[in-house]
């Protein structure tokens, strides 16, 4: 395994080498307006990358699959389309905070974001931000960040985008978005459909029916739709209103493991709405950004989906916040950040709660020299439930030539309890404090015309992280309890690396790849954390050629440990995954373009799995189109 | 050129990454038949398991039934039973029972429909009388399925009482505690094998273990349970007991009451003394006992317990990684043997030849 681990970094080495002889970029700044200016200008010395909106389109539109190929983040589903959760460098996926447009939607129930129970097609560009420094969006961010952003143009144009996919399993994938606008206003409509029976066969060859056939996947079957409208006003240049909402209804089975996935009939239903109201105005060397968001999430759950009866969870948000940007000088801002809360959330077993919490950041931006910038930033909250720690992030981004660049960020943060953890009937403890977490992080970046590396070590202490556990409570043996239980200490590599090159009008290549190398460790038994894999690598490789494209995905994650005392019998093996896809241009012309599409995914059938007994599925078929119009 | 060279190099890193991979499992025959079974329920971090350890504790084999076919069990594993040459290894959740070889834990087949989260076996002659919840939220479901262990088919159901949970067979009856599933019950079911009349015997709350003493009187552990108000908060509590059955006339002889909000969970019968757990410890009273104890044998958190010659077994459970196996002298309460066994170790069976 050393050796492995040493012939890969070698090879890392030489790719990184290669290619790194490259020039400037020079790309056109569109006018687009993002919900959220925050992570993308004013954060620094953190490793940010973007998933493209070709991306989410090469993985379905499927968000659990379009962060597994595109991103460094671990994501582990429940079986193909059940529970989803995302992890960076080993935290929990509670660590993990989800921004729509800047404001944080993982559920107030669990704490985290179900990828398989939100939609990612209208969004129009996500960024993956690693590490805990974005103090802004405060609990939750621990681990990272992933942002789903909209834009909006002021200029005039007009798009209709339709897109459509149909596979095995009787898979549909189904989005189509408008988009207007001028030079005062502009507005976007997107909805969303998707649908699978998704009956794949589990092909373990382990285990086979009475007639010697592989089982299938039984009760998997999910649809959800979703509709969105943005919508934007532009006074002037710098004075503009938009307002933002979305909604989701996730209707889908929880699938049975083997050895007889026949036993399953449990049902899930989410149910989600947000909206949005921004008004951003710059005067003179101000800058005033005011957010007013309102945000409901529910979920049913069905344990028989046959019966009428469900358990249920649902929570209103109310967000307002303020963000105040002074310009000082040329190389000098202030910024002052207030954000008020109120969260209000119940469950059939547990009566309605309120949470508030007010929190006031403070922010500093400026310049040593002309190549030498920093931030720092303060964030006190104060929380109706608990008290939270005053956090901090300390960045500086060192810029020698043209191209490279040194990173570094100090940051500590948190995640507050859940409402589960908190009052779970007979078992939510009222005793817990939040996790807390510190965390360093120093990166090289190379930017060049064709070839991009961003690299980062990552070091991170988190305390009293909470963990449910059947021994928590002294005096009720066997009752699951929530506990401030595990100090684990993650440390790692994160690497990214790009590189695009055309020849001439007529073709094009370009090459993306994550990597991450985690060693995330519990200080109590010095053990691996759970399912968190050592190394994970993914890489894109699209050409281009004429009317032609092709790509293929690889992903490959090494073995996980299923079980706290990392026993050998109780881990999952590691495994590689080849999808391959392409398209053809049937109409190119000013008013319209047509692609027509065809992807095969798990090329090589490979048997991999993400929970115990759930294999995921083997090779399959899709064929896809993309029709644009003005 | 430069492209070629560069892919070339991504495939390299690809072949690298992926042979660093682990071997599979070899299939091993050995006998297990004179030592100790402990089953695990499993959880998220592992399927239901099942430990070996021999009668002197010299040698411990972990994941038999893995070793033996190849292949892991479905979670949770509730409980097992035994006939003289099988033994039936019941996965509530997966709806299953799997029928191994008792010596070696080689599957010889498996009972896959009609069942409905089964929790309980008993074995008489050559039907298995399986405890089903059906639906655990409903209380209207629930059922025995007769089970035809020569063909490995349900052959009928009889209808229960909600939530029944450990059964037990004397002279042509079967006896079933209904705990109540997810919610609560109070009865012992007795059932007339030859005519499939079901009688009930009303109990304290949430009946659990039961066994005959050497007076062939029926013997139960009613854990008693918590009250919550409509908010959750705890509003009182029923009690749990020890309760004495005499089955000719299925009325309570003796019943020895716990203390308002204790709640014991585990029981077990040896040389006509009873042995009980309540809060961390394990206390021992004569089997015609008219008080409960006042100090106890053993101090020790378990969730699993059996015992035997003057031994007392127990497990604690753990569900993220390999729980705990302890083996207590009960003249002197000594621990005598200490061991890692199965994840989410629940019962513990003696097989002697």
């Amino acid at each position: 395994m050393k050796l492995c681990m040493l012939l890969f970094f070698g090879c890392m080495l030489c790719c990184a080498v290669a290619t790194a002889q490259t020039d400037t970029i020079h790309r056109l700044d569109e006018v687009v307006v993002l919900a959220d200016r925050y992570v993308k200008q004013e954060n620094i010395g953190q490793k940010k990358i973007s998933v493209s909106k070709l991306q989410i389109e090469h993985n379905n539109n499927n968000p659990t699959e379009t962060l597994r190929f595109n991103s460094a983040i671990a994501v582990r589903d429940n079986g193909n389309g059940g529970a989803s959760s995302a992890r960076f460098r080993g935290t929990s996926a509670s660590n993990t905070a989800f921004l729509w447009n800047g404001i944080n939607i993982n559920s107030f129930g669990l704490g985290q974001t179900d990828l398989n129970g939100i939609s990612l097609a209208t969004a129009d560009e996500i960024i993956v931000k690693s590490g805990g420094g974005s103090i802004k969006y405060g609990s939750g961010a621990i681990g990272g960040t992933v942002h789903i952003n909209d834009y909006l143009k002021f200029k005039k144009h007009q798009t209709v985008e339709l897109v459509s996919s149909y596979g095995s399993f009787q898979t549909t994938s189904n989005y189509i978005a408008v988009n207007l606008g001028e030079q005062k206003w502009s507005l976007k409509l997107a909805s969303t459909y998707h649908q699978s029976k998704n009956d794949y066969e589990l092909i373990d060859k382990r285990f086979k029916d009475s007639e010697g056939e592989f089982y299938k996947n039984e009760n998997g079957a999910y649809k959800n739709y979703s509709i969105s409208l943005s919508a934007g006003y532009q006074f002037s240049q710098k004075n503009n209103l938009r307002f933002y909402t979305t909604s989701y209804k996730g209707d889908r089975l929880f699938s049975g493991a083997l050895p007889n996935p026949s036993a399953a009939d449990e049902k899930y239903i989410d149910l989600n709405q947000r909206n949005l109201l921004v008004w951003d105005v710059e005067n003179y060397a101000l800058h005033h950004t005011l957010k007013a968001a309102f945000l409901t999430q529910e979920y049913r759950y069905f344990e028989d989906k046959n019966e009428e009866d469900y358990d249920f969870g649902n929570s209103n948000t109310f967000v307002f916040n303020y963000d105040l940007r002074y310009q000082w000088s040329s190389k000098t801002s202030f910024n002052a950040f207030v954000d008020l809360q109120n969260i209000q959330g119940k469950t059939n077993k547990i009566p309605s709660h309120k949470r508030e919490q007010y929190s006031l950041a403070l922010g500093l931006h400026s310049e040593i020299r002309a190549n030498w910038k920093y931030n720092l930033e303060v964030k006190k909250e104060s929380n109706s439930d608990f008290k939270v720690p005053i956090i901090i992030s300390l960045g500086s981004e060192y810029k020698w030539g043209h191209h490279q660049s040194i990173l570094m960020n100090i940051s500590s943060n948190y995640r507050v309890p859940t409402l589960n953890d908190l009052y779970w009937p007979g078992q939510g403890n009222l005793d817990l404090i939040p996790e807390t977490s510190k965390q360093v992080d120093v990166g090289y970046q190379y930017i060049g015309k064709e070839f991009t590396l961003k690299s980062t070590f990552f070091y991170i202490h988190v305390l009293d992280k909470i963990v449910w556990t059947s021994n928590g409570d002294e005096s009720r043996p066997n009752v699951w309890v929530p506990i401030n239980l595990e100090e684990s200490f993650h440390k790692g590599l994160e690497l990214f690396a790009s590189w695009e090159h055309s020849l001439g009008d007529i073709s094009s290549l370009d090459v993306t790849a994550n990597y991450i190398y985690t060693e995330a460790v519990n200080n109590e038994t010095q053990k691996q954390l759970i399912f968190v894999p050592k190394h994970l690598f993914n890489t894109t490789i699209n050409y281009r050629l004429k009317k032609m494209a092709v790509y293929l995905q690889n992903m490959l994650q090494s073995k996980v440990y299923t079980s706290d005392d990392n026993i050998e019998q109780l881990s999952l093996s590691g495994f590689k995954l080849f999808n391959l896809g392409c398209k053809f241009s049937l109409l190119e012309q000013k008013k319209s373009s047509l692609y027509l599409g065809m992807s095969v995914k798990n090329v090589f059938n490979e048997l991999y799995q993400y929970s115990n007994l759930r294999p995921m599925p083997g090779r399959n078929y899709n064929i896809n189109m993309n029709y644009k119009f003005n | 050129m430069k492209i070629t060279k560069q892919l070339c190099k991504l495939l390299m890193i690809a072949i690298l990454l992926v042979s660093c991979q682990d071997d599979k499992v070899e299939l091993v025959e050995r006998d297990y038949s004179n030592g100790v079974l402990i089953s695990g329920e499993g959880s998220g971090a592992g399927t239901g398991s099942i430990s070996y350890i021999s009668k002197d504790q010299s040698s411990k084999f972990q994941f038999i039934y893995l070793s033996a076919n190849g292949v892991e069990l479905g979670t949770f594993l509730q409980s097992m039973a035994f006939s003289e040459d099988n033994a039936f290894v019941i996965v509530d959740n997966a709806n299953t029972i799997t029928v191994v070889d008792k010596a070696t834990f080689i599957k010889v087949g498996e009972i896959t429909t009609n069942l409905t989260t089964p929790r309980y076996m008993a074995v008489v002659g050559d039907k298995g009388y399986v405890t089903n919840w059906g639906n655990p939220n409903s209380e209207t479901d629930d059922f025995i399925a007769v089970v035809d262990l020569t063909t490995y088919t349900v052959s009928k159901t009889i209808a229960v009482g909600n939530g029944p949970e450990q059964i037990i067979e004397k002279d042509g009856k079967l006896y079933v505690s209904h705990k109540g599933a997810y919610s609560y019950n109070n009865i012992v079911s007795v059932i007339d094998i030859a005519t499939d009349v079901v009688t009930e015997i009303t109990v304290e709350d949430n009946p659990d273990e039961l066994f005959f003493n050497d007076n062939g009187d029926l013997v139960v552990l009613s854990e008693g349970r918590t009250i919550y108000n409509a908010d959750w908060s705890v509003g009182g509590n029923t009690i749990g007991a020890i309760q004495t059955i005499d089955v000719s006339s299925n009325m309570v002889t003796t019943s020895l009451e716990f203390e308002e909000g204790e709640h014991p969970s585990l029981m077990a019968f040896s040389e006509e003394n009873i042995y009980y757990y309540l809060s961390g410890k394990v206390y021992k009273i004569a089997s015609n006992a008219t008080a409960l104890a006042t100090e106890e044998v053993v101090s020790q958190f378990l969730s699993g317990m059996s015992v035997a010659n003057d031994e007392l077994h127990g497990v604690n459970g753990n569900y993220s990684e390999q729980s705990d196996y302890y083996v207590f002298d009960l003249t002197s309460s000594e621990q005598l043997y200490t061991t890692k066994v199965a994840l989410g170790a629940a019962k513990i069976y003696f097989l002697e030849e």
